[in-house]
């Protein structure tokens, strides 16, 4: 015993709150649509060693993710040399463990001489001169993704470094907006610093040190407590990435075992053991925090995050392999990080089928447009990540459109907004009916979004799951995959996976993004359910009949009960003969 | 007396809450103020109110001015038990409203599930037409189309239809032909377009804003009219007025017309009361804590105004038209203690509620809640009047604590100082986010705390966030019934205007705010505020350009260039101010308002006299555990015996009909003319 429980609890409200805050003074203060609009960032509290003890993101994978390069750039920079006032800027993507554009900042906070925590805040900057404009995603090498800051001070004990703001002025195409947002996650740094050191001084420095201590126990104690009641046993699976972004023809194999025991889970990617020649490639920092993330869903879901409750979690990589990419090795398009997590899932769905959902749509499904605006001259850019159908799962059926298991805080962009920014209209945005798998429990359904392009642009595709559907468990149907319809001239239309589009005026882009995989027999399926998705246009009759044996009457949505049990009774005979054969 | 009374000149406000519905009579001639309380009744929430009337033996006809708040739209949407509704959206994009923003509040919940829907899918029609965000046509409303919905609306029999169309704020042209095609095929059915709420951009805030309108309306508009008949009935003849969610009175017209303004008419009473409370003691910068039985308020009054922001969110829904800051957090007297799977207390933010209810209540709650905590640790006593009839049983309340003790392996009375305090953390907590986050500082601040459980934690919550000064008005309990007999009647118009300070056209601006004037103008006049009883309030939502979040800014009479310079540098300093830093940015335009207000009269805060004769006596004594293995002795006073100029020391406990105060070891509260108590709190000096 000896630690006072409840000044702990207190400590952590007020550091959870700071957080909170951060996040808050980022999302005013930023400057691009991606961080106040679409919440594409992450920010934490850390103690003393690095270790998150409270986070408030908008991409959950950040919260490890920061964890991790706070920890690799107090080993890089050496630990004696951080002062107060000091702020650091590391998007080297080996140590940050994100590509290079998601930036980590953070600062030390002190308390007098002695160091007792870090803030961090990493958001999506809009260009530091990567390639191509927006995105890159057939870098073959390291040097093509713009310019890398390993752990430079960027504020340096409180005076701002001009030289390397100056570096970063003068290496952006997008200067303006690339350093107010940098300057906005000072900012968040700031307050977060404020925070912590009025609980040190509240509390004193060494209650506060001793709570964080604390906070990451008990997040272990919660974590090994669930993990007790997992079943043991060690589960294969595999899943894959559309391409590596040179090669677009061939998908890229991620292969994991998971082992559950009392005492740890262990991911093993080692498997997965061959480099890609594109930049598909994942930094270990972020293959850490995809596993972290898998994780948590399992165990922890309710409780806030701290570093604590992953101290069960190994993760397994081979160095120089596409999940623990080495330099120079490029990892631009770090997509199969997103992906990850599910593929872990996927493994556990072999052994816990009732614990874990089927898998969602798969991929954040991300369109970033762009162009320069006829009337200003000026370039504009505007990504916009669209929502998935979740997977069902043994209590019941998933969500309908809502953002990919690894973002859960991102937004859609309003149509009104973009519109009004960007020279393009929607034609149409709404949900992708039939797109979730069918099942005792149905999958979500995916959105479908169409661009109208007003003056010419390019549309950055950025997803890398439409070649293989997400997986379904028990019988379900497997939800049906994304697909991006592209007609770059009227009456030309063609699918497309990953890839960089040109359109003139008049041209479309049409997202339309994965459903969830069902869970369990849809023939099981009480028809009456099925009815109300028809009467909700969210199943078509068709689909209705063929997938879940039930026959819907369009007129009134009531369920044709003699039709129903002769279709459902032909099928199980179906079945029984195929068994036969 | 009689005589009096015939002429008319009782000012009365009435606040239905969740279990009771408080009353406050303003006797103008007699220049008395005084509260009661009585049942709410769900049934039929009038039938509270005309008992409330009994209660303090008011007839209407003896009234001049009736004010009443509500939580009646609130609670149809947390217990959706509003209308059928329907919705009717631009053809391609029927599902805005279902898809929302698409985020995920619980981040790690594979699970997760969205709030319910106001309106199914199936009730959600398209109708071909289209705007851009100039406002110009692209596609003419097809009006075929709008009668096959308006066919499938009288069909289903729904009662209440919404209709919002892609950039209606920028031209309502559609919407409005939308609404007479309604109308005119479906007598009797409300209808609520989405421009006569919003003039701003954000289609799915707006969507939202529209269908809740729609989806309260039959009910507030059987509510308010068979209110106003039953008045009318009892021949009033004064001014009836709704508290609106933005703080200003509304007419039962424009409530009517509009009753998504009414979802705050509860708390907003409790603002406007601080806000008068301000002018009346000259503390014009207050931080208001209101704390109930299952939720706590907290909001601002700055510079002797009450904050308004224009957007909120309700249980996950957005609406998007004004409403006064106020933050609310689960932390109530119900909140419920538990212990986490890593063996840590936890309070909230889930509440026993009125039933269960606590443990000690006695009806049926067995998990421990705040209020049992308080009773263990001695703040409260089985003889604290609390509320009417209830009583506290300590036996029931220490066998909840204990029980939970045992799991936790620290001492029942620890576990319940230890509540105490996460409470009273949660609580600075929120105060925090609507002072620190927009750049105040809590010590610039007194606290003004009310509701029943306010004065519980008030001088703890000051002494963590630096506030040197506590004040607990008299009937604190009923404060917010108070406050809406001071609410002026407001008229909030807004056009989205996105212009460049630097190239912007003075003269249009002015042209948009005096439209916009003349509209509030005839609103007024409606309501029947002739010249002299109105007063117009010219903002300006300003940005840096590609930022997203603005700043409002009042604006000049009249707009020229020279206005134009002034608000770019009026911004440049409020930017500073709460953000930390200004920019060279270009500066833009996004939303101009116009604030229209008829001004009421406010009645006098009746003095409380000195005392002559004995002094001040405490009622009896209570041993209270403060944590750490310390028991004090607390005086207990009664607060009907305070009078003005009256010192309470702490430790004391002050109890009211409505509510109990706390103050600790070296607080002190001096009683002041209103009958107010001011607390000095100790170790909460300036800066420190």
């Amino acid at each position: 015993m000896g630690v006072d429980t409840i000044e702990v609890e207190i400590i952590r409200q007020g550091l959870l709150a700071g957080a909170e805050e951060m996040a808050r003074s980022l999302c005013r203060t930023a400057y691009n649509t991606i961080v106040y609009e679409i919440h594409d960032y992450g920010v934490g509290l850390h103690d003393r060693d690095g270790s998150v003890v409270a986070d408030y993101s908008g991409v959950a994978s950040f919260a490890g993710a920061n964890d991790f390069g706070v920890k690799r750039a107090l080993v890089a920079l050496g630990r004696g040399n951080l002062h107060s006032g000091d702020v650091v800027l590391l998007n080297y993507p080996y140590w940050s463990g994100a590509h290079t554009l998601d930036a980590l900042v953070f600062a030390p906070v002190f308390a007098g001489v002695q160091r007792i925590g870090f803030c961090s805040c990493r958001v999506h900057l809009l260009d530091l001169k990567q390639k191509d404009p927006g995105y890159v995603l057939d870098s073959t090498d390291m040097s093509q993704e713009g310019i890398f800051f390993p752990a430079v001070k960027i504020y340096d004990q409180g005076r701002p470094n001009h030289d390397m703001l100056n570096v970063i002025r003068f290496n952006s195409r997008m200067p303006e907006r690339t350093l107010g947002d940098l300057h906005a996650q000072v900012s968040a740094c700031k307050t977060g610093e404020r925070r912590v050191q009025e609980l040190a001084q509240r509390f004193g420095v060494g209650s506060l040190v001793t709570a964080m201590k604390e906070i990451n126990d008990h997040g272990e104690r919660l974590a090994r407590a669930a993990l007790r009641r997992l079943p043991k046993g060690t589960w294969t699976a595999a899943d894959y990435v559309d391409s590596d972004g040179i090669d677009t023809e061939t998908p890229v194999k991620m292969e994991v075992t998971v082992t559950v025991t009392d005492e740890k889970m262990i991911v093993d990617w080692s498997k997965t053991d061959m480099p890609a020649r594109g930049p598909v490639n994942v930094p270990r920092g972020e293959t850490v925090a995809t596993a972290m993330l898998a994780f948590k869903a399992l165990t922890t879901p309710d409780s806030p995050v701290t570093a604590g409750n992953f101290r069960p979690l190994e993760v397994v990589t081979t160095p120089g392999s596409l999940m623990e990419a080495v330099p120079p090795m490029p990892t631009f398009t770090m997509w199969t990080g997103l992906l990850a997590p599910e593929v872990i899932t996927k493994a556990l769905a072999q052994g816990m089928p009732d614990l874990v959902p089927a898998c969602s749509g798969g991929d954040v499904c991300d369109i970033m447009t762009l162009g320069i605006d006829a009337a200003t001259g000026a370039p504009w850019l505007e990504a916009i990540n669209d929502a998935v159908g979740f997977g069902a799962h043994a209590g019941g059926d998933g969500e309908d459109g809502v953002m990919h298991v690894s973002e859960p805080g991102c937004r859609n962009s309003p149509i009104e907004v973009l519109e009004t920014k960007a020279p393009v209209l929607i034609d149409t945005y709404g949900y992708r009916p039939d797109s979730g798998g069918a099942g005792l429990y149905r999958g979500g359904v995916g959105v479908r979004r169409t661009y109208h392009f007003l003056s010419p642009a390019t549309a950055i595709v950025i997803n890398y799951k439409t070649k293989t559907q997400p997986w379904s468990i028990g019988g379900g149907n497997p939800g049906v995959s994304n697909a991006i319809l592209v007609e770059a001239v009227p009456g030309s239309e063609k699918y497309v996976g990953a890839s960089s589009n040109h359109f003139e005026a008049g041209g479309r882009i049409t997202n339309l993004t994965g459903g969830g995989g069902g869970w369990g027999d849809a023939f099981q399926r009480n028809p009456a359910r099925v009815a109300r998705d028809v009467e909700a246009g969210l199943v078509s009759k068709e689909s209705a009949e063929m997938d879940y044996g039930v026959v819907v009457d369009l007129e009134t949505y009531s369920v044709d009960e003699v039709a129903t049990a002769q279709v459902r009774l032909e099928r199980r005979l179906g079945k029984l003969l195929d068994g036969q054969d | 007396m009689l005589d009096r009374r015939l002429q008319g000149d009782t000012r009365i406000a009435v606040d239905v809450g969740g279990t009771f519905t408080d009353v406050v009579v303003h006797d103008v001639a007699g220049r008395a103020v005084y509260f009661d309380k009585v049942p709410t009744t769900p049934d039929d929430p009038s039938a509270g109110i005309f008992a409330a009337f009994e209660r303090v033996d008011q007839k209407p006809a003896q009234m001049c001015y009736f004010a009443h708040g509500t939580t009646l739209a609130l609670n149809a949407l947390l217990t959706r038990g509003g209308a059928r509704v329907g919705l009717i959206t631009t053809g391609g994009f029927r599902d805005v409203y279902l898809l929302g923003r698409t985020d995920r509040p619980m981040a790690y919940d594979f699970r997760y599930r969205k709030p319910t829907s106001l309106v199914p899918r199936e009730r959600i029609f398209e109708v071909p037409e289209r705007m851009n965000y100039r406002g110009e046509v692209l596609l003419p409303l097809d009006e075929a189309v709008a009668r096959k919905a308006v066919n499938a609306v009288r069909t289903l029999g729904l009662t209440s239809v919404a209709v919002c169309f892609l950039h209606s704020y920028a031209n309502p042209a559609h919407e409005r032909l939308m609404g007479a095609i309604l109308e005119e095929a479906v007598p009797g059915v409300e209808v609520t377009l989405s421009s006569t709420l919003i003039r701003e951009y954000r289609e799915y805030e707006r969507t939202s804003t529209a269908v809740l309108d729609a989806y309260i309306k039959p009910l507030l508009q059987k509510y308010i009219g068979a209110l106003d008949e039953s008045l009318r009935r009892q021949r009033f003849t004064g001014r009836f007025f709704m508290v609106g969610s933005g703080g200003g009175a509304m007419t039962p017209r424009s409530a009517r017309e509009a009753p998504v303004n009414l979802i705050l008419s509860g708390p907003a009473g409790g603002v406007l009361g601080a806000v008068e409370f301000a002018r009346l003691a000259r503390e014009p910068n207050l931080i208001t804590i209101d704390m109930g039985g299952t939720s706590l308020d907290a909001s601002l009054v700055v510079g002797g105004e009450a904050l308004v922001q224009h957007e909120a969110s309700f249980e996950g829904l957005p609406i998007m038209v004004p409403s006064l800051e106020i933050h609310t957090i689960g932390a109530g007297g119900g909140s419920v203690l538990w212990a986490d799977a890593g063996g840590h207390l936890q309070v909230g933010p889930h509440s026993a509620g009125a039933r269960p209810g606590p443990a000690a209540y006695g009806i049926g709650g067995a998990e421990a809640t705040i209020t049992d905590a308080a009773l263990v640790c001695g703040y409260l006593s089985p003889e604290s009047a609390l509320a009417g009839t209830l009583r506290l049983d300590s036996d029931l309340a220490s066998t909840a604590v204990a029980n939970l003790a045992v799991g936790l392996g620290i001492d029942a009375q620890d576990v319940a100082a230890g509540a105490m305090q996460i409470a009273v953390t949660k609580t600075a907590g929120a105060v925090r986010a609507i002072t620190v986050d927009q750049g105040y500082t809590p010590s610039d601040f007194g606290l003004l705390a009310f509701g029943g459980a306010g004065g519980l934690v008030a001088t703890s919550v000051a002494r963590e966030l630096q506030v040197s000064r506590v004040i607990v008005p008299r009937g604190a309990g009923s404060f917010s019934a108070w406050g809406m007999l001071m609410a002026n009647v407001h008229h909030e118009l807004a056009q989205t205007f996105v212009a460049e300070l630097d190239r912007c056209d003075a003269e249009r601006i002015d042209r948009v705010l005096l439209a916009m004037e003349a509209d509030g103008r005839r609103a007024l006049k409606d309501d029947g505020f002739d010249e002299g009883k109105q007063r117009f309030l010219r903002l300006a939502d300003l940005r840096y350009k590609g930022q997203e979040h603005s700043v409002t800014i009042g604006v000049a009479r009249s707009v020229d260039k020279a206005e134009v310079l002034r608000l770019k540098s009026a911004f440049s300093r409020a930017h500073g101010q709460r953000y930390g830093h200004a920019l060279d940015d270009p500066v833009e335009i996004v939303t101009l308002r116009s604030r229209a207000v008829g001004v009421v009269e406010r009645p006098p805060m009746p003095k409380v006299p000195a005392r002559s004769g004995d002094a001040l006596a405490s009622i009896g004594a209570r041993r209270v555990y403060a944590g750490t293995g310390k028991w004090s002795t607390y005086g207990v006073y009664r607060y009907g015996d305070l009078r003005a100029g009256d010192v309470v020391v702490g430790p004391a406990i002050v109890d009211d009909t409505t509510g109990t105060t706390v103050l600790h070891s070296g607080d002190s509260g001096r009683v002041g003319t209103m009958g107010e108590l001011q607390i000095s709190v100790v170790g909460a000096s300036h800066g420190s």
